[in-house]
């Protein structure tokens, strides 16, 4: 066997076990889920069960499911609150602790713990605090005298809030140690040139600090986009309501139709809309990015 | 000679007549425990919501008393979503035999699925009628039979007594309309300086859909659907319930129950805790004894389930099938498994009692069911007012609601949670809410069809 093409069986088997293990685990599967939405089906039934309904679940998802549209809402409302507020807390938090500060590692440690906290408690502290009887309205209440408390997990409208803070608390920790490292990657000798042109510290930050930094920004506003868009367990665990909740997202919609309602067909069209729509967003993401990115 | 054989044809023609008839009248008789039960052997493995204190283990004790070679095992999951998506899970890989399944909804699910064990010629070989039995042959797929109609559930009014004579209300009525108990709940609520409610008249069970017993208590028969098989929630009955509730909410007499959803309050806590004088209630039987996990200190009463208008008949007031045992279908000994669900289901059947729940099944002595459940009549006189619990949770004799129709039932139910949802949380208002729910539901009984 020629030599070239030994190296090249060689290197296959090498990549066979991880191979098949992607092919098993991710290829596969999706493409069972694509031919799965268009089918009416429930694993309990068996194959015998599956019904092909060609377009049904889509006509029926952007005609009638109106949790569907509550959540697609929902799901951008979130990722236009989040995403901006935790990178921009993560940046201003980055840049305090990056500076001459004490306890700097303290600090650092702090704002990280709750990035590695599990999900399901802070939802639960979130929930508890949240509630129509709980820490948030008894300081309105006692503190700040208001009588018509709002009901921050009943109201459609507001049952969002939770969520949003709950997430940006925890986000913020990750985008902190990444712009800590980034910051510290922007040369030195750039501040000095600034300050010997005159450049007060706002415009040497606006200037030099967030365009070096751009790449960085480029990287976290997509992962936490794509991070946003799948929000889960925070609203699993916050709002009792499942898909009727003002609060739900398009992923805990596709776990209550399969598990709940197990309606795997319709759950598998709800997902395939949902890699659409971040495919979309990324692409979008990466085609702006030649305006505002700087390598 | 032809005298004698005319003489031996008689003797045997009169002999094979009381043969059969004798054949006959055995075979009519319902076999709720097998002719082979103390030799028979096998596994069981019971999936039931109940743990053993709960009367799983005076029924296992029962039935090994039959059956004393076959072992029992059970195992609980919680009657909710993810424990019953738990549950299908380990009926479908074959680590359940017996499951206690509760609602119409799951049981249709499992029976549609094949995830039950098809009883019929069982039952037929028993001689176990539906209808004789329990009361209603209502619970089929495709005419054939997968479980058990046996478990029942009283709905009524909880009440604390040390409110409700403190409200000067005297007796519980032995009947009464939703006015008539809203009127109660309006006497027994409390206020402070600022008028905001500390104590409210009453609330509806923490369950979404519990709305509809008001529905089942005035029809009777099969609540979600019209005569011609229809879902039927625009009719207005629907509409006149939850308006009522909304508006008792608004008021302040009747806690919000989209706060007991989204909170995940049990209602009987709140009652517990004097939040509420009174809530509908059908398991808090249960609990009352507990006073140690749930610490109250007033005797309380059973009013009976209020009726929409005056006159009607009260079939709210039986005990209406609820739960079922089922055999699965990938049961490892299906025999045993038989044979234990059908005596949980019949002489078995009291212990439900014990966990507030009550039994369908026509030979249950309800007169055991006070000592069965609280000790001793005594004893429940510490907790309960006893003579309000025989009549209206035992409810011997009484109508109860039970369906014929359950076409799509799963698929109803769970619409019903949703839009349910939407309605009690404002995003709706009742009639928008009602008529979608009433468009989707036609359209599921549609794809069902």
């Amino acid at each position: 066997m020629p030599k070239k093409k030994r190296q090249t069986l060689t290197g296959y088997a090498f990549l066979a076990p991880a191979l098949l293990i992607f092919l098993v685990m991710v290829v596969i599967p999706v493409i069972i889920s694509l031919i799965l939405a268009f089918t009416k089906w429930n694993f309990f039934s068996g194959f015998s069960g599956l019904r092909f309904v060609g377009l049904r679940n889509f006509n029926r998802l952007f005609a009638s499911d109106r949790s569907f549209q509550t959540a697609l809402i929902n799901t951008l409302v979130y990722a236009v609150t989040i995403v901006p507020v935790t990178v921009f807390m993560g940046l201003l938090l980055a840049h305090f602790v990056n500076g001459r500060v004490y306890c700097q590692r303290f600090y650092r440690l702090a704002f990280f713990v709750p990035y590695i906290s599990n999900m399901v408690a802070l939802g639960a502290v979130f929930k508890f605090l949240f509630r129509s009887d709980g820490p948030i309205n008894g300081i309105l209440k006692g503190v700040f005298h208001v009588q018509a408390v709002p009901d921050w997990l009943v109201s459609s409208s507001l049952s969002r809030i939770p969520i949003i803070c709950v997430m940006i608390y925890s986000g913020i920790g990750f985008c902190l140690i990444i712009y800590i490292a980034a910051l510290k990657n922007v040369p030195k000798d750039l501040y000095e040139a600034a300050q010997v042109d005159g450049a007060s510290p706002i415009k040497q930050f606006f200037k030099i600090t967030m365009p070096m930094i751009s790449p960085t920004t480029f990287y976290l506003v997509v992962v936490r986009l794509i991070l946003t868009f799948q929000i889960f367990a925070a609203i699993n665990i916050i709002s009792e309501s499942g898909k009727s909740s003002g609060s739900v997202s398009l992923v805990v919609l596709i776990y209550e139709e399969a598990f709940k309602n197990y309606n795997f067909g319709y759950a598998s069209a709800e997902a395939w809309i949902l890699v659409l729509f971040i495919l979309g967003v990324t692409l979008l993401n990466f085609k702006l990015r030649k305006k505002w990115v700087h390598y | 000679m032809k005298r004698i054989l005319g003489v031996f044809l008689c003797v045997a023609m009169i002999l094979t007549m009381t043969v059969c008839t004798a054949a006959a009248e055995t075979t009519g008789e319902p076999k709720y425990i097998d002719d082979s039960a103390a030799s028979m052997t096998g596994t069981v493995r019971l999936l039931t919501a109940f743990k053993g204190s709960l009367g799983t283990d005076d029924l296992i004790a029962a039935f090994n008393e039959y059956y004393p070679n076959v072992e029992v095992t059970a195992e609980t999951y919680v009657n909710n979503s993810d424990g019953n998506l738990t549950a299908n899970t380990a009926i479908q890989a074959g680590n359940a035999d017996v499951i206690l399944s509760f609602g119409t909804n799951n049981t249709a699910f499992r029976w549609q699925n094949g995830l039950l064990l098809d009883i019929t010629d069982r039952l037929a070989a028993d001689n176990l009628d539906l209808v004789t039995e329990w009361g209603t042959d209502a619970y089929t797929y495709n005419d054939r039979v997968y479980c058990f109609p046996s478990g029942g559930l009283s709905v009524f009014v909880a009440v604390n007594m040390d409110m409700w004579n403190a409200a000067g209300l005297g007796d519980l009525p032995d009947s009464w309309t939703w006015d008539e108990y809203l009127d109660a709940c309006r006497a027994m609520t409390q206020t402070d300086a600022n008028g905001a409610t500390v104590v409210y008249g009453g609330t509806d069970f923490n369950q979404r859909d519990y709305w509809t017993y008001a529905m089942r208590q005035t029809k009777g028969v099969d609540a979600f659907y019209t005569a011609d098989g229809k879902a039927d929630f625009t009719s207005g009955l629907a509409a006149t319930i939850l308006q009522r509730e909304l508006n008792a909410e608004a008021e302040g007499i009747w806690y919000p129950k989209i706060n007991l959803i989204t909170n995940n309050q049990k209602s009987r806590d709140l009652l517990w805790s004097g939040t509420v004088a009174t809530c509908i209630e059908s398991i808090i039987t249960r609990f009352v004894m507990d006073k140690e996990n749930y610490p109250h200190d007033f005797i309380m009463g059973y009013a009976p389930y209020p009726i929409n208008s005056e006159g009607e008949t009260n079939y709210a007031l039986g005990n209406m099938p609820n739960s079922f045992y089922c055999v699965t279908s990938n049961a490892k000994d299906p025999d045993a498994a038989y044979a234990f669900a059908k005596f949980a289901s019949t002489y078995g059947c009291k212990y439900l009692y014990k966990a507030g729940h009550t039994s369908t099944w026509t030979g249950t002595d309800t007169d055991d069911i006070v000592s069965l459940v609280f000790g001793s009549y005594e004893n429940a006189a510490q907790y309960v007012d006893v003579d309000s619990y025989i009549k209206n949770v035992l409810a011997i004799g009484q109508p109860a609601y039970h369906e014929e129709n359950i076409t799509a039932y799963s698929e109803i139910a769970s619409l019903l949670n949703e839009y349910t949802d939407y309605i009690l949380s404002g995003e709706m208002s009742v009639e928008k809410g009602l008529q979608e729910l009433n468009d989707a539901a036609n359209l599921a009984i549609e794809d069902a069809e």
